[in-house]
């Protein structure tokens, strides 16, 4: 009995035990990348808001492999993506890590014009006074009173900028959400600022 | 025309005093006018900065007011100020016209551009576009059940016309070459040397059996003589043609249709050829 009861203990222990992969062979990594490129090119929808890729967590899962072996992977897979002209983007969504691609170059964005305008408002307003909080009621004030756009249009315009992962509002407050940090770089933003100031 | 009383010596101590006087005015003079070159290349640089617009008047004072300045310089420092001012001059004039020719374009055109620049200046994240969701409402709307009576041939029709877009024609229908050879021996290993009746000839065909052997018989490959009632089935490879007057039956095949075949082809009428010996 008590041979049996040992022999339980050593298989649980085996069981528990993660098996980490050394090294990943080259026809392993050729699917590997496959796939890494089939889940980070997807567009999701989380709570109410679209987003791109894939979730560190969601990766260490579907790989089973520990969170060194998978930075490592991903390191990797980024200079293979690099010869498409893509580019493998870290971003932080609902306090997790998040893995998408982005285009090297130019590429057609998927807002129309009012929504472009509107998001350039907010970056010009941010870029210009960090410290002053951009209601809706400035961005209108900017836009409406002006007699620029009418007022459905920016507030649908708002709304769509939120679902795109462009905005969010906190208590009342616009601020940048994830999508606007990796679309648009820091010197692509000082130049909206400056776009702005001439409108 | 000098003064007689006045010596040499009186004479050329005055010039000298004149001449002293002289330099001590164009060293004040030449520090008034740096002075006013560096206060506005302050001024214009400033307004530069903040994109406001000096009217033209007071820009044009300013530029007169240093016109000769250049004159008084000395050193390497007041020139580069001197050239930096003239600059910010253009500078201005630039902006002065950007700002009239903003005033004059319409705001829209203004939001337009500004659009524009933002999408130009976007590298977007990569995606397949497609929708995380099979949109189930739909696929029921398009899946809708309609119970017909088959016996009906009204019912049929209204059903035919209501899904004439899915229906497949039958000229539509593509068979392979091996099929067409099946579907003809078939035909001929059922009516091969045989007497058949108009109406059991109409039971064993189906609408698509009767439209090759309507094919086969036009083709000459086999011949259909009538003898009262029944019509002979003959191949030509083993009889000869036998000459008479020719004529048609029409039918309608009754044969059920395999699965794949609609029920509404029963409405479908064949026209076969056939020879009257009768009527030799």
């Amino acid at each position: 009995m008590e041979e049996t009861h040992q022999k339980d203990d050593t298989n649980s222990e085996q069981e528990s035990e993660v098996i980490l992969p050394p090294s990943i062979s080259d026809g392993e990594k050729g699917i590997l990348f496959k796939e890494l490129t089939t889940i980070l090119s997807r567009k999701w929808e989380k709570e109410k808001t679209i987003v791109f890729g894939s979730s560190e967590l969601d990766l260490l899962l579907a790989t089973g492999f520990d969170i060194r072996t998978l930075r490592d992977v991903i390191e990797e897979y980024k200079n293979f993506v690099q010869i498409l002209g893509l580019e493998v983007i870290e971003f932080i969504f609902n306090e997790e890590r998040w893995y998408c691609l982005k285009t090297n170059y130019y590429a057609p964005s998927e807002l129309q014009q009012s929504e472009l305008i509107v998001l350039g408002i907010v970056v010009g307003f941010i870029e210009e006074d960090k410290t002053k909080p951009i209601t809706t009621e400035r961005i209108k004030e900017k836009l409406v009173v002006m007699g620029k756009m009418k007022e459905y249009l920016v507030d649908t315009s708002l709304r769509k900028l939120s679902r795109f992962g462009y905005l969010q509002r906190i208590q009342n407050e616009w601020s940048y959400n994830y999508r606007t940090l990796i679309e648009f770089g820091e010197e692509e933003r000082k130049k909206i600022a400056e776009e702005f100031r001439r409108i | 025309m000098t003064d007689p009383n006045v010596t040499e010596e009186e004479v050329l101590n005055e010039d000298h005093v004149s001449s002293k006087i002289a330099v001590e005015e164009s060293m004040e003079w030449s520090e008034l006018i740096f002075q006013t070159l560096f206060e506005l290349e302050k001024k214009y640089s400033r307004s530069i900065k903040k994109k406001e617009v000096v009217n033209v008047k007071e820009a044009e004072d300013d530029r007169s007011k240093v016109s000769n300045a250049y004159l008084y310089l000395k050193n390497q420092k007041e020139n580069l100020i001197d050239s930096a001012l003239y600059e910010e001059f253009i500078d201005m004039s630039e902006l002065r016209e950007i700002s009239y020719l903003e005033q004059i374009l319409y705001p829209e055109k203004r939001l337009e551009d500004f659009a524009r620049n933002i999408a130009k200046m976007c590298r977007a994240v990569f995606y397949t576009a497609s929708k995380n969701k099979i949109n189930i409402k739909n696929v029921s709307e398009i899946f809708t059940k309609d119970i017909i009576d088959l016996q009906s041939e009204e019912q049929l029709v209204k059903f035919i016309m209501k899904y004439q877009s899915f229906i497949t024609p039958l000229k539509n229908i593509h068979l392979s070459k091996g099929d067409i050879m099946k579907i003809e021996s078939e035909i001929i290993s059922k009516l091969r040397n045989k007497k058949i009746k108009k109406d059991d000839l109409e039971s064993i065909l189906s609408t698509a059996e009767a439209e090759f052997l309507s094919k086969m018989i036009s083709e000459k490959r086999i011949q259909v003589i009538q003898e009262g009632d029944e019509l002979v089935f003959t191949l030509l490879d083993e009889e000869k043609l036998e000459e008479g007057i020719s004529s048609s039956v029409l039918l309608s095949p009754k044969k059920k249709e395999q699965e794949s075949e609609k029920t509404w082809k029963k409405l479908i009428r064949r026209m076969i050829p056939i020879q009257n010996r009768n009527q030799k």
